[in-house]
Order: C-alpha cells, then sequence, then structure tokens
C-alpha cells in the first residue's frame, strides 16, 4: 500500500496542535501535512512555489479551516475541484462558523464535509479522528474504483 | 387846348380807374381830412360799417359804431398819425343789425394832412386764432394733467418748442440741445431716439430716466420730413411712467427676493437630501457591521476559547500520569494564558469598530498635521522604535471627525511599524495631494508589504494577509479604518510589490465648501 498523506490548512496554530493531537497514535507523524493557509496548499498539491521540484505529494484527505489569510477554504476548494488530477479528493470544511449560509455554499461548492469546530476537547478529539479514518478509508475505494473503471 | 382837353380825358380816365379799384376793392377804405372828417368810404367800408354812404360822409369819425371797449382798448390817435406813423389796430363794430364784427384797420396820414384807413374783416381770421388759442390751451392742459411733456426737436438736436410745463421747470430752452436741456448731458444719450427715429421713419419708443427729478419717462419720438429746405423735425411725446417703472422695480425686487427665498428652500432641501444619503449610508454601515458581529463572536471569538478548555484538558489529562511533564504543562498553560488575552484583545477590538459603527461624525476643520503628530506619539509610546526614518510632508487642513481621523492614522502608522519591524532602516513616508473631489492622502512603508491578489481581502473585517505568528493582530484595524473612511464619503486602497514594502491611500472628499 502506498503512503497516504493527510493535509490539514489552518492558519490557527493551536487549532492545528489540537488537530495532530487527535490524530496522533492513528496516523504516522510524516503522513500528517500542514499548510497555513490555501494558498500555500494548493502549491503543494500542484507542486509549485516553494514546493516545486520536491516530492509530489497527493493527500488522501483534506482537513481545511475556512478563514484563513490570502487564500480561504472556500477558494481552495473551488481550485481543488476545477483541476481534474486533484478533484476527487475529499475535502472537509472545519471550522468555528455554523452560519447556515456557509453550510450550504461548501456542499454547493462541492464539500465532503462541513464540520463545526466543537468547543469541548473530547468531542474536537473524536471529529477530527472519525474524519480522517471515514474518508481516508472511503477515498482508498473510490481510488480502487477508480482505477477498475 | 386839344392837348388840354385830352390831358383832362385822361385824368378823368385814371379817376375812374381809381375809383374802380376802390370801389371793387376788397378791403374797405375810407378817407378823412384832418379834422378826422370823413370825406369818402368805399362800398366795401359801408358794408364792412353797416352804413349807407351818405350817413357817413361829411361826419367826424366816430359816427363809426365802434364798441366801448374796444374805443377804450384802442382810442383814436390822431397824434400819432401826425408824427407819420402808420397805425394798425384792431377794433370792434357793432353794426345796426347787431353783429359784432371785428376789423383791422390800418391808418396812414398822407402828406396833404388827410389820412386813409383800410379796414378789413377780420372777424373769421379771429375767431380762428381764439379757437387755435384755446386749442393750444387745451393741448396744454391736458399735457400738464396727464403728466405729458411735449417738444419739437430738430435734427441737430435742438429745441424748438417745448410744452410750457417743461419750460416753466427747466427755462428758456432756445439754442439749447436737447441733451443738454432735458437731461442735463453734454453729449447725445446714448439711446437716443431721433436718428432711430429719422433712419427707420417711424415712431420710435425709448425709455429714459430723469434724475433730477427721479422720474421716469417714455419717449415717443415721432419724425417729420423736412418742409421746403427747412431742418428736418420730430415731436416728441414723454409720457411719465414712474409710477409703473416704480411699481416694476418693486415687483422685480419682490422677484428677486422670492427667488433667494426659493434658492433658500432648494439648499435646504439638498442639505436634507445629503443627510438622508448619508443616515442611508450610516445604516447600511451598521447593518452590514451588526452581520459582521455576530459572525465574530460566533467565529473568532471560538477560537480562543476552545484553545482554553483544549489546552487545560491537556494540563488535566498530563497531572493525570504517573510522572507528569512539568515542561509540558508549562507550555499548556502558556497557551491557555495566551488564548484568554487573545480573547480579551478581541473583544476589546469588536467593541471598538462597534462604537466606531454607530457613532455619528461630529466634523470640523482639522489640522492634519496636529493629527498625524498625535498618533505617531502615540503609537511610538507602544513601540519604543527610536530607528524610523520619519518623512512627513506638509498636509492640508480637512472637514472630518477629529478623534475618528486620529484613530486611522493610528491604525495606519502601527501597521506600517508593525510590517517594518524586520527591516534595518525603516523608513514611514506621509504626505498628501489634492484630487478633483477633495485629498488623498498616503502612508508609504519599506516593510514586508502584502501580495497584492488577495488586497481586496485587506480591509475585511477579520481578514489577514498574514499568519497570526509573525504579524499579530486581531484582524480588524483596517476594517475599522475602512468604515471611517467610508463614513466620511472617502475611500481606501492600497499598493504593494509583495515585497519592497506597502502603501496605504484615503481619500477625504470636499464638504462646505472646505477641503
Amino acid at each position: 500500500m502506498n503512503s497516504q498523506y493527510i493535509l490539514i490548512v489552518d492558519d490557527d496554530t493551536y487549532d492545528v496542535e489540537l488537530s495532530l493531537r487527535a490524530l496522533e497514535g492513528l496516523f504516522d507523524p510524516k503522513e500528517l501535512v500542514v499548510c497555513s493557509d490555501g494558498a500555500e496548499a494548493l502549491d503543494l498539491l500542484l507542486n509549485r512555489g516553494r514546493f516545486a521540484g520536491k516530492k509530489r505529494i497527493v493527500p488522501t484527505f483534506i482537513l481545511a479551516d475556512k478563514k484563513m489569510p490570502k487564500m480561504d477554504g472556500f477558494e481552495l476548494l473551488d481550485e481543488i475541484r476545477r483541476r481534474d488530477e486533484i478533484k476527487h479528493i475529499p475535502y472537509v470544511l472545519f471550522t468555528s462558523s455554523n452560519y447556515e449560509k456557509d453550510i450550504e455554499e461548501a456542499y454547493q461548492k462541492g464539500a465532503n464535509a462541513y464540520v463545526v469546530k466543537p468547543i469541548n476537547t473530547d468531542e474536537y478529539f473524536k471529529t477530527v479522528k472519525l474524519s480522517a479514518l471515514f474518508w481516508t478509508s472511503a477515498n482508498r475505494s473510490v481510488s480502487f474504483n477508480d482505477s477498475v473503471l | 387846348m386839344t392837348e388840354e382837353l385830352n390831358q383832362r380825358d385822361e385824368l378823368k380816365k385814371s379817376e375812374a380807374r381809381f375809383r374802380s379799384l376802390i370801389e371793387f376793392g376788397v378791403d374797405g377804405i375810407l378817407l378823412g381830412d384832418m379834422n378826422g372828417n370823413i370825406i369818402e368810404v368805399n362800398e366795401m367800408a359801408c358794408s364792412l360799417i353797416g352804413m349807407k354812404r351818405e350817413e357817413l360822409i361829411g361826419k367826424y369819425v366816430s359816427i363809426i359804431p365802434f364798441t366801448r371797449q374796444s374805443m377804450e382798448k384802442e382810442p383814436l390817435r390822431f397824434d400819432l398819425l401826425k408824427e407819420g406813423k402808420i397805425l394798425i389796430k384792431e377794433r370792434d363794430i357793432q353794426r345796426s343789425d347787431g353783429k359784432i364784427i371785428n376789423i383791422e384797420m390800418k391808418t396812414k396820414m398822407m402828406s396833404d394832412g388827410t389820412y386813409q384807413t383800410i379796414f378789413r374783416d377780420i372777424t373769421e381770421k379771429k375767431k380762428k386764432e381764439d379757437e387755435i388759442a384755446e386749442l393750444k390751451a387745451r393741448f396744454e392742459y391736458v399735457l400738464g394733467a396727464t403728466n405729458t411733456g411735449f417738444d419739437i426737436i430738430d435734427e441737430d438736436f435742438n429745441v424748438q418748442y417745448t410744452d410750457p410745463n417743461w419750460a416753466l421747470k427747466l427755462g428758456d430752452y432756445r439754442g439749447i440741445k436737447c441733451y443738454e436741456y432735458f437731461m442735463g448731458r453734454d453729449s447725445k444719450c446714448t439711446n437716443c431716439g431721433i436718428p432711430i427715429a429719422f433712419e427707420k421713419g417711424r415712431t420710435v419708443i425709448t425709455e429714459e430716466h430723469l434724475e433730477k427729478e427721479n422720474r421716469y419717462i417714455e419717449v415717443h419720438t415721432i419724425p417729420f420730413a423736412a418742409v421746403e429746405n427747412k431742418k428736418r423735425i420730430v415731436a416728441e411725446f414723454n409720457i411719465d411712467i414712474t409710477e409703473r417703472k416704480n411699481k416694476e422695480i418693486e415687483l422685480k425686487k419682490e422677484i428677486a427676493e422670492k427667488e433667494i427665498a426659493h434658492r433658500e428652500i432648494r439648499q435646504l432641501l439638498d442639505t436634507l437630501e445629503l443627510k438622508v444619503q448619508e443616515r442611508t449610508r450610516e445604516l447600511e454601515l451598521s447593518n452590514e457591521a451588526m452581520e459582521s458581529f455576530s459572525y465574530s463572536v460566533s467565529h473568532d471569538l471560538r477560537a480562543p476559547l476552545r484553545h482554553i478548555t483544549g489546552f487545560s484538558e491537556m494540563i488535566k489529562k498530563e497531572l493525570s500520569e504517573s510522572k507528569p511533564d512539568q515542561i509540558k504543562i508549562k507550555n499548556f498553560l502558556d497557551k491557555v494564558v495566551s488564548s484568554s488575552a487573545k480573547m480579551e484583545s478581541q473583544i476589546d477590538s469588536i467593541l471598538k469598530f462597534s462604537r466606531t459603527s454607530r457613532q455619528a461624525l461630529v466634523k470640523e476643520r482639522i489640522d492634519m498635521n496636529g493629527i498625524v503628530k498625535d498618533a505617531v506619539n502615540e503609537v511610538m509610546h507602544n513601540h519604543q522604535n527610536d530607528i524610523v526614518d520619519w518623512k512627513i510632508s506638509e498636509l492640508p487642513n480637512v472637514y472630518a471627525d477629529r478623534n475618528l481621523i486620529l484613530s486611522v492614522w493610528i491604525n495606519l502608522i502601527d501597521n506600517a511599524l508593525k510590517f517594518t519591524k524586520n527591516q534595518e532602516k525603516p523608513v514611514i513616508e506621509i504626505g498628501s495631494k489634492e484630487i478633483s473631489e477633495g485629498y488623498e492622502f498616503y502612508i508609504k512603508d519599506n516593510g514586508a508589504g502584502f501580495d497584492m491578489e488577495y488586497s481586496h481581502k485587506l480591509f475585511g473585517v477579520f481578514q489577514r494577509l498574514h499568519l497570526e505568528k509573525d504579524y499579530p493582530g486581531t484582524g480588524i484595524g483596517l476594517a475599522n479604518v475602512r468604515r471611517i473612511i467610508d463614513k466620511h464619503g472617502g475611500s481606501i486602497r492600497a499598493e504593494s510589490d509583495g515585497n519592497t514594502g506597502a502603501v496605504f491611500y484615503f481619500s477625504l472628499p470636499m464638504e462646505g465648501g472646505i477641503k
């Protein structure tokens, strides 16, 4: 089995720390990649900018915050969904906002899920863990189906 | 003998001719001797006097029935006749038929002492003269009663006649030019109707103001063609229009006053309209701000709260270990404390932002130089950075809210300092230029700059273009600046090439005549 990667896109370093802690033990730390905003994440996905010439990483799952400097989670989602080589990657918005409008917009843009960051720490950990596990396994089967087709 | 006969015959013929001349003359002729007795009369004289020839011959001249009044007025003057003078007198005769006739008598004494008088009936002439005199009197009365002046002026502007009302007021007009006589000017009036009337061959109407009397007249100038070799003349009727003119002036004044009132109302309405627009804009802004608050309260305030509980949980977990890691615990505690501080500063800026949105503008004329100086002092108080090279130009006065503009400068200067903190030689430049709508101010730094691709996010609420760990801040400062500039009806923008610094521009519009 090829190595899998989980891409966390979040400008909030404390949230990143909490998320990484939630995934501790489930994944190898080398499988967890962090970008601090959408622009950096897109550069990583397209092997450009400061990632140009480096080993290409295609994440099996992206967990992205919505509000970030430069390119936000919605814009990153648009960029991913309009590019054939990366549009299949499961994309989950992980944000503080529970605005109806944001939720609707996320699904319209093709997010696989919209998850509100829980205040309660246990729930936060559980949410991150479950999302990561579910979507990495889902992607594996999707990739398998794709190769059959 | 024959010659003598011939001569007598000739004399007789000559006498007959003269007699016939006398008899058939259209004038009455009377001859008298030196004593006043009548020697001879002709038919016409008899007819005029109303007596027969035989009733008159040999009688003293007073037999003629002169009226008493005319004899009293014009007595017989043989004395003057004797001096050789020719007397022309008008006398009235009351004839036997009761009719009174006017007679003009022209009398001359002959060298032999006799005299001859020629009678002429001037009754008709006199009647006409009387009529003319009365007509003239009436004409002048009408002119006087209607305050209308009448004059006759020739083509060289000489006054030839003026009605007695003018003459009474202005004196003798003879030999005086019309502009001098009527207007007291030493040259032709600029709007003189006389040449125009001649040129056009019809009545021309002009207006004049008689300064001495403070009267307005309407002058009807009627041209007349030249008679024989005389100068052309105009007749002028000068109708007094003072009352009408005064009413017109009064009316114009009223209209002008009404126009002023109308303009004032218009201005009031415009001001009102502007106020409505301003209020609408404020309302829109505060609605937008309300949405931003609730969003940020639900979103941005949750993050520090989540961190506080999260790292507290971790401390708890670490403490439950058999050998708690002190360093780890301290690290988690630091994060809890910094999250609390972050939350506090966010609450502060939200409150500040909400105040800015709600606060009504208190505009006044403010000295931008003083404001910038205050802002620099305030910001430097917190930074204690004395290596900045400040380049501040002379700034114009503006009409704006002092406190809000101060906070704009504090935010922008703080921003510039924040992004030049890694520069060895930070340079911050402040200046302005005049634009069509008012003034544009700028602040330029040589700091980190930003990516122009994301410049539209620069002024959004809780938007940041840099990671918090690099350039800390609540993400609300520039949103606040934009809000303030919006409220003033100005605009804000920023430019950067992404690494050699940034320039922030904001404009304040001209208002109330003061830029």
